[in-house]
């Protein structure tokens, strides 16, 4: 590096995160008249980003480096670090000599499988190792742990063996069967969250963009966003998203038990004590596109979203705030909080089923984006909005929660609860909830404190 | 998944996994720490996925992914810049011209990287390793080698240096062979 040591601290100030707000202008008064200096505080900067990621951090050089056979060096590290931004995974892959690693696994069964290394050649019975990687391309393979944890990965899918009893889930789907005492506590970490097992089947899935899923099919897993966070606990019928980012948010969805009283297994029924409720005076809920559904003789007031309650019987549209489609879009209902409120929590709530076709309840359905802004002037909405400064806080599709593949499937009673892993969703003065489909929304809380000034 | 949707998937993560490690490079250099590099890469990503129906060409796909890098570091920064020392956006977008006139010199750095790591001492290499792998905070690395935690960003910054003087100088043997 030819710049000067003293410039070069600059850098390093810079980039670690203590340059004053004098430094920082120092270092860009000199970065915009020194190409060598721009020079050397990008290649400093790219060392930076890559060290994480490195492949090599070898303790000691003994021996050759082994992989799985036929997976070469370079794709394992490109492919490592897909969407892997959340977490410093990566294992410094030891120098150790071939014989001395030990096969903790082995592909039990493969069906229709494609690699994304079009000249993978993976058979039954090849055995896999920690640090190892699958990357199916398509097809399903399972893979059996020697303490009798059972993976089903469905393709595509890229995993990571971390240890003989977790995996690292970058991409896609797998299954997990721990049936053995020896495989109880087997874990899936994904870009956002770890999902350990306490027996016996759950299901992971992470999206391209990092959106986890957790589906626990029986038994009971322990959901560890980080160390420091409260852990939750995910039981057999339940199900959980986890957002990337900072605040980590989770959207949990339950079914009701269908009557005006709104129960649900753990979220509470729609409540007059929320920050929102239109009894306080302070919120108000427009619907800047789209339009509400009316009839002549009545039409819905959308603050009912705020009143405490949701519908008295299962088919009433007269008490649902129900955005209509056209031209292919929902439209969005914008809440306006007054100002910076500290978001805890934002419940929504849905109900409907035909009085005579019991199965159709296609309006229970809840299919939502949730968005927040600080208090500002409300950009144009029909601009894109995380462009426009809108940030995206959760997705909601209640119907790939549940897994509906039929309509009788649906849940006709279902409450969106959407909170942080630790603290707050955020601060912010208005919510918009962009609507993907066609929902009887029966109410909204949104539960949090006016943001200290 | 439907068969079209996995096509296009897996067309996407061919594309992604090629330019990954430059992207990441890139972003790291426009926004001032680590973890605001994972964000700003997190945004990117959903942003390509999202869009990825809008890529006229795979050929493209670098130029297009650096092109959305950089607009998410620049409305991350603003984000930002509320209560954070950040650089202006003149110079961001500089350091953006800079860097997306030789995309594939971040292949190249990665790959000498690698070597040049190999070169460190044990020590120098156990300290990235805690630092950059096991994630530990500084402070604590600090408290358990009973030094301050100054100390060690300074033997943080003089590996960096020599890691980057090592890369420059293996591309430029790599040069002289062609």
């Amino acid at each position: 590096m030819k710049s000067s040591n003293e410039d070069l601290e600059l850098v390093r100030l810079y980039l670690d995160s203590q340059a004053t707000a004098e430094e920082v202008n120092l270092l860009e008064q000199k970065m915009r008249k020194d190409h060598q200096l721009r020079k050397d505080f990008l290649s400093y900067a790219r060392v930076d980003a890559a060290l994480p990621y490195a492949s090599n951090i070898p303790e000691k050089q003994t021996g050759k480096t082994f992989r799985f056979p036929s997976w070469s060096i370079w794709s394992s590290v490109a492919a490592i670090i897909v969407f892997l931004f959340a977490l410093d995974f990566k294992s410094a892959t030891p120098a150790l000599p071939e014989s001395s690693k030990q096969a903790i696994a082995y592909f039990e069964k493969l069906e229709n499988c494609r690699w994304m290394n079009r000249h993978e050649t993976v058979a039954q019975g090849s055995s896999l190792f920690v640090s190892d990687r699958i990357e199916l391309s398509s097809g399903k393979a399972n893979v059996l742990f020697s303490n009798g944890a059972i993976i089903s990965l469905e393709g595509p899918s890229i995993v990571e063996i971390s240890s003989v009893n977790s995996v690292f889930l970058s991409l896609g789907r797998a299954q997990v069967v721990a049936e053995t005492l020896e495989s109880h506590g087997f874990s899936i970490t994904t870009p956002s969250s770890t999902f350990v097992d306490l027996g016996t089947s759950f299901t992971a899935t992470v999206a391209p963009d990092g959106l986890s899923h957790l589906n626990v099919t029986q038994g009971k897993v322990n959901l560890i966003i980080e160390e420091d966070h409260v852990r939750h606990l995910i039981e057999a019928g339940e199900a959980i998203f986890v957002e990337p980012g900072k605040h980590k948010v989770l959207t949990k969805i339950e079914p009701g038990n269908e009557s005006k009283d709104f129960i649900f297994p753990s979220i509470p029924p729609p409540s007059q004590d929320d920050y929102a409720d239109a009894s306080h005076g302070i919120a108000k809920v427009l619907v800047p596109k789209g339009s509400l559904r009316k009839l002549p003789g009545w039409e819905v007031n959308p603050m009912s979203l705020l009143d405490g309650k949701g519908q008295t019987v299962p088919d009433s549209p007269k008490e649902s705030v129900f955005l209509e489609k056209k031209g292919g879009t929902f439209g969005n209902l914008l809440i306006d909080l007054g100002k910076d409120i500290a978001i805890d929590r934002v419940n929504s709530y849905s109900w409907h089923q035909h009085q005579k076709v019991k199965k159709h309840k296609n309006r229970a359905k809840q299919v939502f984006t949730l968005y927040g802004l600080q208090d500002q002037e409300v950009p144009d909405l029909n601009l894109p909005l995380i462009e426009s400064g809108w940030k995206r806080i959760a997705r909601v599709n209640s119907d790939r929660f549940f897994d509906v593949r039929e309509d009788i499937d649906r849940p006709a009673q279902q409450a969106c609860s959407i909170f942080a892993s630790k603290g707050k969703i955020g601060d912010f003065r208005y919510l918009l909830v962009e609507v993907h489909g066609p929902t009887f929304f029966g109410e909204i809380d949104i539960f949090g404190n006016p943001v200290k000034p | 998944m439907r068969p079209d949707e996995q096509d296009k998937h897996d067309q996407f993560l061919q594309l992604y996994v090629k330019t990954e490690s430059s992207l990441r490079g890139f972003v790291r250099s426009l926004v001032p720490s680590l973890e605001d590099a994972k964000e700003v890469m997190q945004g990117t990503a959903a942003v390509l996925w999202r869009k990825f129906d809008q890529l006229d060409s795979p050929e493209n796909f670098r130029r297009w992914a650096f092109g959305v890098a950089r607009f998410e570091a620049l409305a991350y920064r603003r984000d930002q810049a509320r209560d954070r020392h950040v650089f202006s956006e003149e110079l961001v977008l500089q350091l953006a011209k800079d860097t997306e006139s030789d995309p594939e010199l971040f292949d190249l750095e990665e790959k000498a990287l690698e070597k040049c790591i190999r070169k460190l001492t044990e020590k120098n290499r156990s300290l990235i390793k805690e630092a950059y792998y096991t994630g530990t905070k500084i402070d604590q690395i600090a408290k358990r080698a009973d030094r301050t935690p100054m100390s060690l960003y300074k033997a943080l910054h003089r590996i960096r240096m020599a890691l980057a003087d090592c890369i420059e100088n293996d591309l430029k043997k790599q040069e002289s062979f062609i």
